[in-house]
This record gives structure tokens, C-alpha cells and sequence, in this order.
């Protein structure tokens, strides 16, 4: 009974999924299961964050009673969970001022603040990673130089660059990109293969 | 009732996942041989760099947010990473450093804390798992500052970066750097592989990490999958040469079924 | 272990010195503009054509997917776009499906902007904002096919059948034109589920995903409008200097340093292996 559960029960979940998502590549009348299928994924997948809220909770007070190395962290951590919790039901709901000023002037800031630390780390992994060491990296680093600066409005001006430039983007660029992808979903249908016959059993 | 313009591609794949079977059944016959992957082949030495330095390793799939496993694109990739996970854990249960696994995806924290457990009972020492470790840090920037975090305090000896990632992606590899940490990474969102590739000891592009359950298993059965993924790309780059042919041709034709 | 030291001090002060000049360079710019001219790339072009081409009484789906990461980007180019598609007599919808914050950001930092520039016509009867769908290209998906069995309500929570603007649209196939402002995820989306109808499609990408979405073009997206210099090319064009323009003096200088830098530290690089080994 438990080998039935824990083996079984999921392996056929997971293999009814696969097919009625594939049957509804093809065929209509699958669309209205298929739907059905994604919007409960939706709701596992939202109680999946609850849950993962309730244990980050547990971690941090976990962390603040035996005063863990940072566990003043962990209080603004949970500080900040329980504000933005308490604006966003504070009435119109997410519409409230609070909830807009919180989410302006912190988490938007600080997706902002994220991608703005990447010109300093493209830059440093440019500067090291670009080096003539061989051929083929004299190659690359031609290449790399061309299209970083097209980017640069100025570099319109210095005849064939831009031209240049977008032939590196428009063919090997796009010739060996579409490569991968095609490569990724070749090993993403035998991946869905293993999975389908039990070959693959993310569950155990 | 018969989407069109989808037919095709439903044969194709039909025929692919045909193909990608009779390999899995064949292996078990005659044993397939991958090439190399040296990120793969670099696991146990990372874990037993960590192991002599004393120092723990860092496991983190990426960015996401809800839904993620049922992701197009994110999930299959999220499935690879705890393929290599199981076998990291091992490693690590038998060696002996601690693995703090860094989740950014609410619906992956489970699957992540079952496969680190499941890892340690089978090495005989569930006493030495620390369901501590494995730390859901909310998704996109909170998990990016946060990974961080961990990343400078506990000074890991080896992070390993395998799944979707995002913009925080080279964010992670440069403090990893920073901490002396060894680096192996591996995605197949085609955006980050140039940052990964930079900066990382060792890498793998796209497919190496949907085979690498085979590729680490060493089951014939999964190893003849990835023998059926050749084929899949052999019979792929025919279609393509023959729709190039038909396009430079003008055989409208061929182009017409193609769109069937 | 000397050796590794010496490397890494080494490591450490180029950084400083790379980073140091790239902040300088940053600030200049934004304190005192240096007006460096901005020419304008085919595509931009094609993007600002195909718009003005759009017949009056167009419809036009305007997706919104830009998060708080992609802002500096994307920001100044769905503006412009805006800006520019409310002055034309067309009928705009705007979506927010994929991205869970591009309703709140368009809502906290495109619309004070668009109210300022006074360009704004008359809610309902021209343009409609419609909410958040969650689901990403399974929303995306649904909301194409059917509209009303996705949204009942605007942004505003009215009805949306109260809107003289939503007056026979019901699907993607009643639109003439969708634009997207988004990264990668949403774009593949849209070329799963909203180029197939037919309907033209163009967007803006960041300029790192600029070679995963070349493939694309010109069949399924029509144009495509390159990052931070194409929104301030598209800005240039329309006669409203924005963002964009303002950050086009940075893209100059900065990618000009980083190009020196690189040029720079393979002089040294080859300095070191050859003139000075033989030394």
C-alpha cells in the first residue's frame, strides 16, 4: 500500500499530465482539461509558496531564539514579511497608498539596485574573460568588441560598425543560439520521456 | 478538432519519443558511451575540496517565483538541477561537508528537502541532515541579496548553479569568486550562458543538464535516452537542410506541409 | 601562494580602478549632458513606421510586462510608445499579463508620466487598462482566445463591457497591431500564443536578449526595437525626449571605457606573456 502511494499514485498523476498536455497540442476538446490541468497547478503552486512562507517563518524564529549569528536579519526579514502582508489586505487591498509607497520605494528599488550591479559585474567578467590567448579567443574577444560597442549610439557614426555588428547578432549569433534551443528541447522531450515511463522519478 | 498547423510537429515528436524508446531499450544491450562532461566529473572534486577545507557547499536553482515547476521552460530545467542534487547530496553524506541548498522557487523547497533527506538515509547517516540547510529565501531580489548572504558567511567551498536563472546570475558567481569558491554552473536559458561561461571553473550549456541524471546514473536505460536526443537533433538538422533547400528553391510545396 | 596573493591584489585593483572610471563616467553625464548625437537604426525605424502606418480608429493591444528589474530599459520605451499611440487616433488596450508588478509599476511610473505630457484621451471610450492575469502563457493563452472569459473588469474594477473602447473585441484576432514591452520569458510567450492569429507583432527587447530574439525577425516579430538605444531613438524620432535620451550620453561613455579597458588589458596581457617573459 505504501509502495502504491509513493510510487504509483505519482507516477500516474505525473503520466496523465504529460499525456493530456500533449493531446492538447493536437486536439480542441482537450483544451478544456488542459485549462482545468494549469489553473490547478496554479493553486498547488500557491499554497506551495504558504507553505514556504511558513517555513522561512520557522527558520527566522528559529534563528532569533537561539540568537544565530544575524539574527537581528531575521527580525527585519520578518518585520518586512508581516508589513507588506498587513498593507496589502489594509483596504482598497493592494491598492492602498502604504502598499504602493512600500512597493515603490523598497522592492522596486531593490530590483532595480540588482540590475544595476550587473554593469559593474559584466564589465569586471568582461574585462577578465576577453583575453587573446589563443585563436579562438582573438576570434571571440573581435567579435565580443564589435557588438558590445554598437550598443553605443556614437558607434552609428563609425561607418560599417553597426552594420557589422548586427551581422555577428542577425547570423552566427542567431545561427548558434537556434542550436541550443533546439538541442534544449530535444533533451527537454526525452527528459518528459523518462518521466512518462517511470524511468524518472522526481517524487522519490 | 485537429489543431492545424500543429500536426506536424506532433508526428515529429511522436516519431522522436519513438526513437529516444528504441535507444533506451537497445542500451540495455549494448551500453551507450557519453562524451565527457567535465562539470559533472568535477562534482566529487568539489565536494571534496569543501570536505578538506571545512567548508560548506552552496546548491541554488535560481530566481522564479509561483508556479515554476509547471513553467514551459523553468521546470525541466528545475528537475535536472535536483537530478544532480540527489547526487551531490550523496556525495556530500559520504564525505562529509554540509550542503546548504538556496531555493528561490516556493514549489521546488519540498521536492529539495525530500532528495536532500532521501540522500542521507540512503548513506546510512539521517542524523547528519540539517533540514536548516535547505532555506527558502523568497524569490526574485530577496533571494538574489540573500543567496549572497550565505554565500560570504558561510565562505562555501564550492557552489554549484543549476536551473533557471536570471539577472542575478552573475551576481552569484562573482561573489562565489570572491570567497574562493569553485564554481560549476549549468542552464539552458541561452541569456545567462554567456555570464556562467565567463566566470565559472566549469560549465554546462543547455542539454548537458537534462543529461546529467543519465550521465551521473550511469543506468543504460537513461543513457540510451540521450542516444535517442542525438537522433532527435540528426533527423532535426535533416528537416532543416531540406527546408533550407525548399525555401532557396521556391518549393512552396515542402514549405506548405511543413505548416500542416 | 605568494604568487596567487600577488594575482588576486592585482585582480582586486584592476576592479577598482575599472569601477571607479565607470561610476565617473555614469555621473558625468547625467550632471552635465554632452548631447552626443543619436542616429537612428533601421529597425527603430521600422518599429516608429509600422505605428504610424496604423490606420485611424486602429486597435491596438499594448502588453505590458515590464518588472522592476527591466525598468532603466524598458521603462522609457513603453513611454514613448504610449505617448506616441495615444497621440495617433488609434484605440489602445493594455494588457498586464505574464509579469505580476507591471501593473503597479505601469501604475506608479508610466501613467503620472503620461497624465504630465497631457497626451491621455478619454478612458473607455479610447483606451481601456485591463488587470493582472495570473497564469503567465496559460493567461496569456486564454485571454487571446476569449477576453471576456479571462477579464470581467478593468484596472479600475468597472465592467469592461461598459467600455465603448472593448466594443467588438473579443479576441487578439480583433486587433491590428500588438506591441510588447517585456524580457524574454514573455516574448517567447507571445510568439507561442499571439503570433500564430496572425495579427503583427513587434516589441522592445533588452539589449542582452537581443540575440535570442533575432531569430524571429523579420517573420514572426516585425520589428524589433533594440534596448536603451532604441527607446531613445524612438524618443528622438517622436519629438519627446525622455529617459532614454538622457541615458544615451551614459551608453556612450561607458561603453567607450569598458571597450578601452578591454583593449587595454590585452596590450598589457600581451605585454607581459611576450615583451616582458623574454625580458
Amino acid at each position: 500500500m505504501t509502495s502504491i502511494i509513493r510510487d504509483q499514485i505519482p507516477w500516474f498523476i505525473a503520466g496523465a499530465s504529460i499525456i493530456i498536455m500533449f493531446g492538447d497540442y493536437i486536439l480542441d476538446p482537450m483544451a478544456v482539461i488542459a485549462t482545468a490541468l494549469r489553473n490547478w497547478a496554479v493553486i498547488v503552486a500557491a499554497f506551495a509558496m504558504g507553505l514556504a512562507m511558513v517555513s522561512m517563518t520557522i527558520f527566522h524564529f528559529r534563528a532569533i531564539s537561539q540568537r544565530q549569528s544575524g539574527w537581528y536579519y531575521s527580525i527585519c526579514t520578518l518585520a518586512g514579511m508581516l508589513a507588506m502582508i498587513i498593507v496589502a489586505f489594509m483596504p482598497p487591498m493592494t491598492g492602498s497608498a502604504q502598499f504602493n509607497w512600500l512597493y515603490k520605494w523598497v522592492n522596486t528599488v531593490s530590483g532595480q539596485t540588482t540590475y544595476a550591479a550587473l554593469a559593474f559585474w559584466i564589465s569586471a567578467a568582461a574585462y577578465r574573460t576577453l583575453r587573446v590567448r589563443s585563436f579562438e579567443a582573438t576570434l571571440m574577444v573581435v567579435a565580443a568588441m564589435i557588438c558590445m560597442f554598437a550598443n553605443a549610439p556614437l558607434s552609428a557614426l563609425l561607418g560599417p560598425w553597426k552594420p557589422a555588428a548586427s551581422w555577428f547578432l542577425a547570423v552566427p549569433s542567431t545561427g548558434a543560439y537556434r542550436g541550443i534551443v533546439i538541442t534544449s528541447a530535444c533533451g527537454m522531450i526525452a527528459l518528459g520521456l523518462r518521466v512518462l515511463l517511470g524511468r524518472l522519478r522526481p517524487w522519490e | 478538432m485537429i489543431r492545424s498547423g500543429n500536426v506536424l510537429d506532433f508526428v515529429v515528436m511522436i516519431g522522436l519519443m519513438i526513437a529516444i524508446y528504441l535507444m533506451m531499450s537497445r542500451a540495455e544491450k549494448k551500453m551507450p558511451k557519453l562524451r565527457r562532461i567535465p562539470a559533472l566529473d568535477a562534482l566529487e572534486e568539489a565536494v571534496g575540496r569543501a570536505a578538506e577545507t571545512g567548508r560548506p557547499i552552496l546548491f541554488t536553482q535560481g530566481s522564479g517565483g509561483t508556479g515554476t515547476l509547471s513553467h514551459p521552460e523553468e521546470g525541466p530545467q528545475i528537475m535536472s538541477g535536483l537530478n544532480v542534487l540527489s547526487h551531490l547530496a550523496a556525495l556530500a553524506a559520504n564525505l562529509g561537508p554540509r550542503i546548504i541548498c538556496c531555493v528561490g522557487q516556493s514549489d521546488s523547497l519540498i521536492p529539495t528537502t525530500e532528495i536532500v533527506r532521501e540522500a542521507y538515509i540512503a548513506q546510512g547517516m539521517p542524523e547528519a541532515f540539517r533540514e536548516d540547510d535547505i532555506r527558502f529565501l523568497g524569490s526574485g531580489n530577496a533571494y538574489a541579496f540573500a543567496a549572497v548572504d550565505i554565500i560570504r558567511t558561510e565562505e562555501v567551498a564550492a557552489a554549484f548553479f543549476i536551473g533557471p536563472f536570471y539577472n542575478e546570475s552573475l551576481t552569484f558567481v562573482f561573489h562565489s569568486d570572491d570567497v574562493g569558491a569553485m564554481k560549476i554552473g549549468g542552464t539552458a536559458f541561452t541569456h545567462q550562458m554567456p555570464f556562467f561561461a565567463a566566470v565559472c571553473d566549469y560549465f554546462m550549456i543547455g542539454e548537458e543538464i537534462y543529461a546529467a541524471g543519465a550521465y551521473l546514473s550511469g543506468e543504460a536505460e537513461e543513457l540510451g535516452s540521450v542516444v535517442g536526443e542525438d537522433f532527435a537533433k540528426g533527423f532535426s538538422i535533416i528537416l532543416i537542410i531540406l527546408a533550407v533547400a525548399a525555401a532557396s528553391f521556391g518549393l512552396s510545396g515542402f514549405l506548405n506541409f511543413m505548416r500542416i | 601562494m605568494g604568487v596567487a596573493k600577488e594575482q588576486k591584489r592585482r585582480g582586486n585593483r584592476d576592479k577598482i580602478v575599472l569601477w571607479g572610471v565607470l561610476i565617473i563616467l555614469t555621473i558625468i553625464p547625467i550632471i552635465r549632458p554632452l548631447g552626443l548625437p543619436i542616429p537612428i537604426d533601421p529597425m527603430t525605424q521600422e518599429f516608429y513606421n509600422i505605428i504610424e502606418d496604423l490606420p485611424p480608429g486602429g486597435k491596438v493591444w499594448l502588453g505590458n510586462a515590464v518588472g522592476s528589474g527591466i525598468i532603466a530599459e524598458q521603462l522609457p520605451g513603453i513611454l514613448g510608445c504610449a505617448t506616441r499611440l495615444f497621440e495617433k487616433d488609434l484605440k489602445i488596450v493594455i494588457f498586464n499579463i505574464i509579469d505580476i508588478e507591471a501593473e503597479t509599476i505601469f501604475a506608479q511610473r508610466s501613467m503620472p508620466e503620461l497624465e504630465n505630457r497631457g497626451v491621455l484621451k478619454e478612458y473607455g471610450k479610447d483606451w481601456a487598462w485591463l488587470p493582472y492575469v495570473p497564469g503567465v502563457e496559460t493567461a496569456l493563452a486564454a485571454v487571446a482566445a476569449d477576453i471576456r472569459a479571462t477579464i470581467t473588469v478593468d484596472h479600475y474594477g468597472t465592467p469592461i463591457d461598459q467600455l465603448e473602447v472593448m466594443e467588438g473585441i473579443n479576441s487578439v484576432n480583433d486587433f491590428d497591431l500588438v506591441i510588447l514591452f517585456g524580457h524574454t520569458t514573455p516574448f517567447f510567450a507571445y510568439i507561442r500564443q499571439i503570433v500564430p492569429s496572425g495579427v503583427p507583432f513587434i516589441t522592445q527587447g533588452l539589449t542582452m536578449d537581443l540575440p535570442l530574439m533575432m531569430p524571429y525577425y523579420p517573420i514572426q516579430a516585425k520589428a524589433i526595437m533594440k534596448g536603451l538605444n532604441g527607446a531613445a531613438e524612438y524618443e528622438s524620432l517622436i519629438g519627446w525626449p525622455g529617459l532614454a535620451i538622457s541615458a544615451s550620453d551614459v551608453l556612450n561613455t561607458t561603453h567607450s571605457w569598458v571597450f578601452i579597458a578591454v583593449i587595454g588589458g590585452n596590450i598589457f596581457y600581451l605585454y607581459n606573456t611576450y615583451v616582458r617573459r623574454e625580458e
